[in-house]
């Protein structure tokens, strides 16, 4: 007789008893999101890197939003706010009548995170070393302070700068991260002396973590993974409300979907695609935040390329597009039509476009373009149109394919699409064989001259090769126009000028969203694009 | 008879040393040279639209991408031999900086999903040798024919599915919880916060290695479970075996101090080889469970398409298998007279 086995039914058991033990650890370490204290936030993302967060270089969202929320500027955007209000300074600016000099009283008692004392010497140092960075390095985002000519620490509270050329968006400017103010003791082997090129220039960056005065330090740096951040205790302002700060980076929105439906982060922000966005509104125990977006999408015409070289082909598309289906089929919402190459953000917006092209679709202006054109009714007109499939997010091929819809469906147009990955669509648009394609714009500072200049002129961006004499004049007039009632008629000038030449056609203005756990307050999404770390709170 | 032994294991030892050279420098030409045929150059392929020509040259000349093919080869083969496996594109950091970080959470999953691999495959395979041809047996079978068919990324995606989002028993993805990392002294979280007693950290630890460790321990114990059947069966035919029930040996002493033993011999020697088809497991593992190790760092690389990041942590893992691949040979060498050449 054999000696008792174990039967397959005892076996059977035992790995049972094993499986419910396993899962049984679930509610004896089931934490809160975040696992540690009820009050700390850990917040999901998909941006990643794209430089350093040294804000004399960072120039990506992701690294303005550790600067700002590490360091400080002069001035700043309070919540909503279209024009800048004082932070470190003590009150706005004295602006001396040519527009040229601004004169700024600072706060005192303020301290860097690492115990030096903020003045005016720190502030020379900054931005001095910002603009240096500039010079060199065309990528770093210290070339919009390219236009100060000189800064004098006039006093330990006062400081005196001094512009090449009136820039009535130079207190916008100053209000980006790229002139935020650090400490001169953490960042004295960080400057150029001058005699730095190529790589040598790169390497003077402080890479490793970012010494200002703001209300958050960060403490934890790990590449591709996550930050931590901690609440300054030396803080001179309002403290903020959360001690500790985790963003955690994600390659896929997917995966971020997932963590945030399973409590592991408690805000999204940056970027869910609109169906995983969608899931979140009616779920119970979320929310979705929605604030107006700086970000535009538009098309461009290579005014160079035949047939586009013609102002009234590029009209006849302008009148055939039909952004509602753009944003209603593929955004779901998420996303709004825009009519002027400046969003309704400002209060210049003019719709210039849909003033002059109608709502979309309007066959009898499409016929009457191309016949001003030189093309024979009823043939039908050639769109050779590109776009990158992954860099504005996994929508993109939709919003080609609906664009290319909305043209079809007058008639005229016969729309080839095709598609190239980001670095080969760059090379290809620089080499002007891009005959149409479509781009998008995030502001580096709140001002419509930021959603002008770029456009038309070469040295800054002008993706349509446009280069119009009497574009730029107009671009030029407004920058140095003091007067906000001139300003604005020229802006709008502008507007109509650029609309009636159309080598772009707005689509749509991006809006911004979050989607966290109701338990998180404080989200403020607005236009400047400064995600607050220090307003964000958590119920326990 | 001991010196001719002690000199033939020398031999072994020796030629299988010399076979590494050759070995290693097939890999690094392969990596090298795959890497340089792919379109574009690689910062223009990385950074794209995003940096001037001005600075997408100062990038090459510092990483010498504007020296001859044959000179970049030699530079490459050379900072291989010391230890440097380039600098990042994207990060601007040393990939050996990448590495130190990151390899600590690749070993963790990989050893503990060789644990559960080997609990899975060695307990599967066994019971279904001691229960051939039973209900027991084909379950095991199927199940371990399944583990072995399907997609690493896609099995992970179910248990995703089912044991975290579904159940919410486990995390999604990740290392630990937030704000509970025990102090570093190894790099492995559940070493570490055993040694410092900080069973928070533990018990976190522990949540979030669960499934991916799950995930890659099956897949590869898909293979454990036929291979263990099968030295199991011919082993418990054996006339040593027969020999012991003959004698009258309990048959729980005949399966496990005799047939299970002897059963295992070449088990080890496979678990050894499996090392290589782990680490390129833990990638797609990393990937689905968010899990930052070294293959989710190549993963972000290849989507960077940072070509320089891509290059070094290859060749990074192609040394490594070798490496490992080396010391069990020689270990199996040491342990098994039998191996010679």
């Amino acid at each position: 007789m054999r000696p008792s086995n174990p039967s397959p039914l005892r076996i059977f058991g035992v790995l049972g008893a094993l499986l419910l033990i396993l899962t049984a650890c679930k509610s004896s370490t089931s934490t809160t999101a975040g696992g540690g204290p009820a009050q700390n936030i850990v917040i999901g993302t998909t941006d990643s890197l794209q430089n350093s967060f040294d804000p004399a270089e960072a120039y990506d969202y992701f690294g303005t939003e550790v600067a700002f929320n590490t360091a400080e500027t002069l001035v700043t955007y309070a919540p909503n706010a279209t024009k800048p209000s004082p932070l470190l300074a003590a009150a706005l600016p004295d602006v001396s009548a040519d527009g040229l000099t601004y004169t700024f009283q600072l706060r005192s008692g303020v301290k860097f995170q690492d115990g030096t004392d903020m003045d005016a010497a720190a502030v020379k140092f900054s931005l001095q070393r910002a603009r240096a960075f500039g010079d060199k390095d065309a990528e770093a985002a210290g070339f919009l302070l390219s236009g100060i000519k000189d800064i004098t620490a006039a006093a330990p509270t006062k400081v005196v700068i001094t512009l090449s050329a009136p820039d009535v968006a130079f207190l916008s400017k100053l209000a980006y991260s790229v002139a935020s103010i650090l400490s001169p003791t953490a960042y004295k082997n960080n400057v150029l002396s001058g005699t730095e090129t190529g790589a040598g220039v790169v390497a003077k960056y402080k890479t490793d973590t970012v010494v200002g005065t703001g209300p958050y330090k960060l403490v934890s740096y790990k590449e591709k993974q996550s930050l931590e951040f901690q609440a300054n205790p030396t803080y001179w302002g309002t403290k903020p409300k959360t001690p500790k700060i985790l963003v955690r980076l994600f390659d896929k929105s997917s995966a971020l979907k997932l963590a945030l439906q399973n409590h592991e982060v408690d805000t999204a922000f940056r970027s869910l695609q609109p169906d995983e966005l969608a899931s979140f509104r009616s779920a119970a125990g979320f929310q979705v935040i929605e604030g107006q977006g700086p970000g535009i999408r538009y098309i461009v015409f290579n005014v160079n390329t035949p047939p586009w070289n013609n102002p009234n082909m590029r009209k006849a598309v302008a009148a055939a597009l039909d952004r509602t289906p753009v944003v209603n089929e593929v955004l779901k919402g998420t996303g709004k039509p825009l009519d002027s190459m400046i969003p309704p953000t400002f209060p210049t917006h003019d719709p210039a476009w849909t003033s002059l092209y109608g709502a979309g679709g309007d066959i009898t202006k499409v016929n009457a373009f191309l016949t001003a054109a030189g093309v024979p009714a009823g043939q039908k007109v050639n769109v050779d149109f590109w776009f990158s499939p992954t860099h504005y997010g996994d929508t993109e091929a939709s919003v080609a394919q609906v664009i290319a819809r909305t043209l079809e469906a007058t008639g005229r147009f016969t729309v080839k699409i095709s598609n190239v990955e980001w670095a080969e669509y760059g090379q290809k648009r620089k080499a002007g064989e891009l005959p149409v394609f479509l781009m998008g714009w995030y502001p580096d500072y709140l001002d419509e001259d930021d959603y002008l200049a770029p456009f038309a002129d070469p040295k800054i961006f002008d993706p349509a090769k446009w280069n119009d004499p009497q574009m730029l004049s107009l671009v030029a007039a407004q920058a140095k126009e003091l007067d906000v009632t001139k300003r604005a008629v020229i802006i709008k000038q502008a507007q109509s000028y650029m609309a009636d030449q159309a080598p772009y056609v707005p689509v749509f203005q991006i809006s911004q969203f979050a989607a966290t756990s109701d338990k998180v307050s404080g989200i403020v999404l607005d236009p400047i694009q400064i995600f607050r770390y220090w307003l964000l709170e958590k119920k326990a | 008879m001991a010196r001719g032994s002690g000199g033939s294991l020398a031999r072994y030892f020796m030629a299988r040393l010399a076979l590494v050279v050759p070995m290693l420098l097939i890999l690094l030409t392969a990596t090298f040279l795959l890497l340089r045929v792919a379109p574009g150059d690689p910062v223009t392929a990385t950074l794209g639209d995003r940096v001037s020509e001005a600075r997408a040259d100062a990038i090459r000349r510092s990483l010498g991408l504007n020296r001859p093919l044959w000179r970049q080869y030699v530079d490459y083969l050379g900072r291989v031999v010391h230890g440097d496996f380039g600098r990042a594109i994207t990060t601007n950091r040393p990939i050996r900086s990448t590495i130190a970080e990151r390899f600590p959470a690749t070993l963790e999953l990989t050893l503990a999903a060789l644990i559960v691999a080997v609990i899975v495959g060695v307990g599967i395979g066994a019971l279904s040798a001691r229960y051939r041809d039973t209900t027991l047996d084909i379950g095991g079978r199927i199940f371990g024919i399944l583990l072995y068919a399907a997609p690493i990324f896609w099995l992970g995606i179910m248990l995703q599915l089912l044991f975290a989002v579904k159940l919410g028993w486990f995390p999604t993805g990740g290392r630990i919880a937030p704000f509970t990392e025990p102090r570093s002294i190894t790099g492995l979280y559940t070493v570490d916060a055993l040694l410092t007693r900080n069973w928070g950290s533990l018990t976190s630890s522990v949540r979030y290695l669960t499934l991916p460790a799950l995930t890659l321990g099956l897949a590869i114990g898909g293979i454990f479970i036929r291979l263990v059947r099968v030295n199991m069966i011919q082993t418990l035919k054996a006339d040593y075996v027969e020999a012991a029930r003959a004698r009258g040996v309990p048959e729980r002493l005949v399966l496990f101090r005799h047939a299970f033993r002897n059963a295992l011999v070449p088990v080890v020697t496979i678990v050894g080889l499996q090392f290589a088809l782990l680490l390129s497991g833990a990638v797609l593992t990393e990937t689905t469970f968010t899990w930052p190790g070294i293959g989710l760092s190549l993963f972000q690389f290849l989507q960077d398409r940072d070509y320089i990041g891509v290059q070094g942590l290859v060749t990074f893992y192609a040394v490594f298998v070798v490496v490992v691949s080396l010391l069990i040979d020689l270990a199996s060498a040491w342990v098994d007279p039998r191996i010679r050449y």
